[in-house]
C-alpha cells in the first residue's frame, strides 16, 4: 500500500490503516527511543506516547516531506519531553554534573555491529547522550538543541564535544572500532 | 536543521548504524495505541453492573422489610389497618369444645398447643379477610414457616401480624406447622378473594394428640386431610444469572482461490474449514429476566442479556495487502480490505482474537420435568433478538489467503437461540438454577455478500437465582 492510501486511511481513522503505519515504523522508531530512554521498557512507553501522537496529528503533516521523518521527529520530541519529566535528567545536561558522570562499563554484547553501536551509545551519561542524538543522529543544529533542552547553545556544544570523545574512547575499547590517529578518520574494525 | 559537522566521517558511522538498528516492540504497545485511538464501548458494562446492584439492593431492601422490625408495630399497624375487625372467636377444637362440625377430626383433651383462626372481614377492602391464627403463649412449638424465616408464634399478635402483612400484598400462602409434636404436618392458609383453609393431619397420631385448625366452618370438609384449589400463587418472579462459556463458531462456504501455474492461472474453490486455524476461547453469559409462571410447571420469561463470545484466530503477520472480501455482484461492487495477516506462510504468528459483545432480550418458556420437593429438574429454550454492541473480528478474505477486519460486512442485530437443562433447588424465598446451556447463533455474523457464513455457539455452565416478585 502506497504512503498516500496510509495517510488517507489514518485521517480517516481507520484500525487497519493505522496498524499497519505503526508496523512499518514502530521498529525504526523503537530503536530512536530506545536510545534515549533508560530501559527498553521505557522505550516501549515513548513509542507508545509517540504514535498516539501521530495518529492524532496526522492532519497535520501536510506531505512536505517524507513521513517517516515527520514522525521521528514526533518520536523524538516525546522521548525529550519523556526525559524532561526526569529531574535526573535536567541535572545531567549540566555541563558540571555531566563531566563528572562515568562511563558506565558495561559488557555489550557481540550481536551486530549497529546494536553494538547503539548499546555503546546506550552507556554515555544522559545528557550527553541525548545532546549526541539530537545532533549526531537526528542532525539538530546546536541552536535547535538548546532550544528542545532549555540549555544554552554553548553548553549543547560541550556536552557533544565531551560525549563524542567519551563515545571514541568507548568504541575503540570495544574493538568496534579503530583510530588511525594521523588521518583522524574511524574505521569499523567488524562488520 | 542545520548541518554543521555532520558530515563528518563520526558522524555519518554514528547514524548509518543507528538507521540500520531495528527493535520490534511487544504487541502491548499496539494495543495501548489501538484502545487509546479506538476506546471501547464502556457503557455496556455500567448498565449491567447497575442493574445488579439495582436489584441487589432491592432484594435486600425486600428481605428487611419481611425480616426486620415491622413485627413491633404490628399491633399498631392492625388497629390502624382493620379498625372494625370483629373480635377473635376462638374455635377451640383440640380442648374438646368445637362445634360439631369438626367432630370429624377427635378432640383430644391435650390443650396445649391448640391452634385456632377466625375469618374477619375488613372494613378496608371487602374482598380481604384476615386469618387469625391464634396460639397460646405456651404453645412453643407452634411456628409460621415464611419459607427463609420461621418465627415462632408468641401469641395471638404475633401471628396476627404476620397474617395480616403478607395479606395485605395480596395472595398469600402461610405455612402453620408444629413440627416437634407432629400433631400438625402441614397446613396452609390461602386468603384472596376467597378464605380456603388447607389442613393436613397426621393419620398416624394418635387421636389423643390429634389437633385441629379450624376456620370458618362452613368451609371446612370433614376430612383429615383438606385440599382446596386456589388460585396459583408466586407468578411473578426475577432471575439472575451468569454463564461462564466456551465460545466458538461453525464455518461454512467456499473461498475462490487462484493457482498459479505456467499455463495460466486457475480459480478453484476450497471450503473454509480447510484453511483457518481458530481456537475456542472462554466467553461469558450475563443478565436478568422476569419469569411469568403459568402453572407449577410452565413458566415464560424475558429480559436483558449480555453476551460475551469469542475466539482465537491463528495467523501469519505479513506487509499490508488490499485483499478481496467479496465478488462483485448484481447492485454491488467488490468490498476490498486491507490486511496484514495471512492465513498461511511462515512470517510471525500472530494470535487474532475475535471478539464481540452483545446484547440481548431473550424471550423464552421452561418447562418442569421433574418436581421433588424442593429439587426441580427443568428444561429452557428461549430466542433472543440481539444486537451486537462491539465487534473486533477478522474475516478470511472471500480468497482464503488473509484476514482483514471488514466493518461494513458485520451484521449488527441478529438472532440467537438457547437451549438449557438445569436443577432448581429452593432456599428459602430464594431458587438457584444451575446446569449446562447451549447458545447458538441463528443467522451468520456477516451480511449476505460475504461468502462464508459464521455462526457462533457457546457452551456454558449456567448459575442462576429466581427470587419471587409478587
Amino acid at each position: 500500500m502506497t504512503e498516500d492510501l496510509l495517510i488517507q486511511g489514518c485521517l480517516r481513522n481507520e484500525a487497519s490503516a493505522q496498524q499497519e503505519l505503526y508496523h512499518r515504523y514502530s521498529p525504526k522508531m523503537l530503536s530512536v527511543c530506545y536510545r534515549y530512554a533508560k530501559s527498553r521498557e521505557d522505550a516501549e512507553d515513548m513509542l507508545q506516547e509517540g504514535f498516539i501522537k501521530v495518529f492524532t496529528q496526522i492532519h497535520q503533516f501536510q506531505n512536505r516531506g517524507a513521513l517517516e521523518g515527520w514522525i521521528r521527529r514526533i518520536i523524538v520530541h516525546t522521548c525529550i519531553n519523556n526525559l524532561k519529566k526526569n529531574k535526573k535528567f535536567s541535572d545531567s545536561v549540566d555541563i558540571i554534573h555531566a563531566a563528572s558522570v562515568p562511563v558506565r562499563e558495561e559488557n555489550i554484547p557481540s550481536i551486530l555491529q549497529a546494536k553494538q553501536v547503539v548499546e555503546c551509545i546506550r552507556l554515555l551519561p544522559m545528557g550527553y547522550r541525548t545532546v549526541l542524538n539530537l545532533y549526531a543522529i537526528e542532525g539538530y543544529s546546536h541552536k535547535e538543541i538548546a532550544a528542545i533542552l532549555d540549555i544554552e547553545e554553548s553548553t549543547s556544544r560541550s556536552q557533544y564535544t565531551r560525549a563524542k570523545a567519551m563515545l571514541e574512547d568507548i568504541l575503540v575499547r570495544k574493538n568496534i572500532l579503530t583510530r588511525n590517529t594521523e588521518k583522524n578518520v574511524w574505521l569499523a574494525a567488524i562488520q | 536543521m542545520e548541518s554543521n559537522e555532520y558530515n563528518s566521517g563520526f558522524e555519518h558511522f554514528l547514524r548509518e548504524k543507528a538507521d540500520q538498528y531495528k527493535l520490534y516492540p511487544s504487541d502491548r504497545v499496539w494495543a495501548a495505541v489501538n484502545e487509546k485511538l479506538h476506546p471501547r464501548k464502556k457503557w455496556p458494562y455500567v448498565v449491567v453492573a447497575a442493574i445488579f446492584i439495582g436489584l441487589g439492593i432491592g432484594g435486600n431492601i425486600h428481605d428487611s422489610f419481611i425480616a426486620g422490625g415491622h413485627q413491633n408495630n404490628n399491633t399498631k399497624d392492625l388497629a390502624n389497618r382493620f379498625p372494625q375487625t370483629t373480635a377473635v372467636v376462638p374455635a377451640l377444637i383440640a380442648e374438646g369444645s368445637a362445634p360439631n362440625a369438626e367432630k370429624g377430626i377427635s378432640p383430644t383433651g391435650n390443650n396445649h398447643s391448640g391452634i385456632t383462626e377466625v375469618l374477619d372481614k375488613s372494613p378496608v377492602s371487602p374482598s380481604l379477610r384476615v386469618v387469625h391464627v391464634n396460639a397460646k403463649p405456651d404453645a412453643a412449638d407452634a411456628r409460621i414457616d415464611h419459607g427463609n424465616t420461621i418465627k415462632p408464634l408468641a401469641g395471638h399478635l404475633a401471628s396476627v401480624e404476620e397474617l395480616v402483612k403478607d395479606n395485605i400484598n395480596g395472595s398469600l400462602e402461610t405455612e402453620v406447622t408444629t413440627p416437634s409434636t407432629a400433631h400438625l404436618e402441614s397446613g396452609s392458609l390461602v386468603m384472596n378473594n376467597q378464605l380456603h383453609l388447607l389442613a393436613t393431619v397426621s393419620k398416624n397420631a394418635a387421636n389423643s394428640d390429634r389437633k385441629l385448625i379450624a376456620g370458618n366452618k362452613k368451609d371446612i370438609p370433614k376430612t383429615t386431610a383438606i385440599r382446596v384449589m386456589k388460585p396459583y400463587k408466586n407468578m411473578f418472579g426475577l432471575q439472575f444469572y451468569v454463564a461462564p462459556s466456551v465460545s466458538y463458531r461453525r464455518l461454512s462456504g467456499q473461498g475462490i482461490k487462484t493457482f498459479n501455474s505456467p499455463t495460466g492461472n486457475y480459480n478453484y474453490s476450497d471450503d473454509v474449514n480447510n484453511v483457518v486455524d481458530q481456537q475456542a476461547m472462554t466467553g461469558v453469559e450475563a443478565g436478568a429476566a422476569l419469569v411469568f409462571s403459568m402453572n407449577k410447571k410452565l413458566r415464560f420469561k424475558t429480559g436483558l442479556q449480555f453476551n460475551m463470545s469469542q475466539y482465537e484466530v491463528r495467523a501469519y503477520q505479513n506487509s499490508a495487502e488490499l485483499v478481496p472480501m467479496t465478488a462483485a455482484g448484481i447492485g454491488h461492487s467488490q468490498i476490498n480490505a486491507i490486511s496484514v495477516f495471512r492465513s498461511t506462510g511462515s512470517g510471525n504468528r500472530s494470535s487474532l482474537r475475535n471478539k464481540r459483545m452483545m446484547l440481548s432480550i431473550p424471550i423464552g418458556a421452561e418447562w418442569t420435568v421433574i418436581n421433588k420437593n424442593r429439587i426441580q429438574f427443568n428444561v429452557a429454550g428461549s430466542i433472543q433478538p440481539t444486537y451486537v454492541i462491539n465487534n473486533q473480528s477478522y474475516m478470511v478474505s472471500s480468497d482464503l489467503k488473509n484476514y482483514a477486519q471488514s466493518p461494513s460486512l458485520y451484521r449488527n442485530f441478529n438472532l440467537n437461540t438457547g437451549f438449557e437443562a438445569f436443577i432448581t433447588f429452593r432456599t428459602g424465598a430464594t431458587k438457584w438454577n444451575i446446569g449446562p446451556q447451549l447458545r447458538y447463533q441463528l443467522m451468520s455474523s456477516y451480511k449476505s455478500q460475504y461468502p462464508i457464513k459464521e455462526h457462533l455457539m457457546e457452551y456454558g455452565f449456567k448459575v442462576g437465582m429466581t427470587r419471587t416478585l409478587w
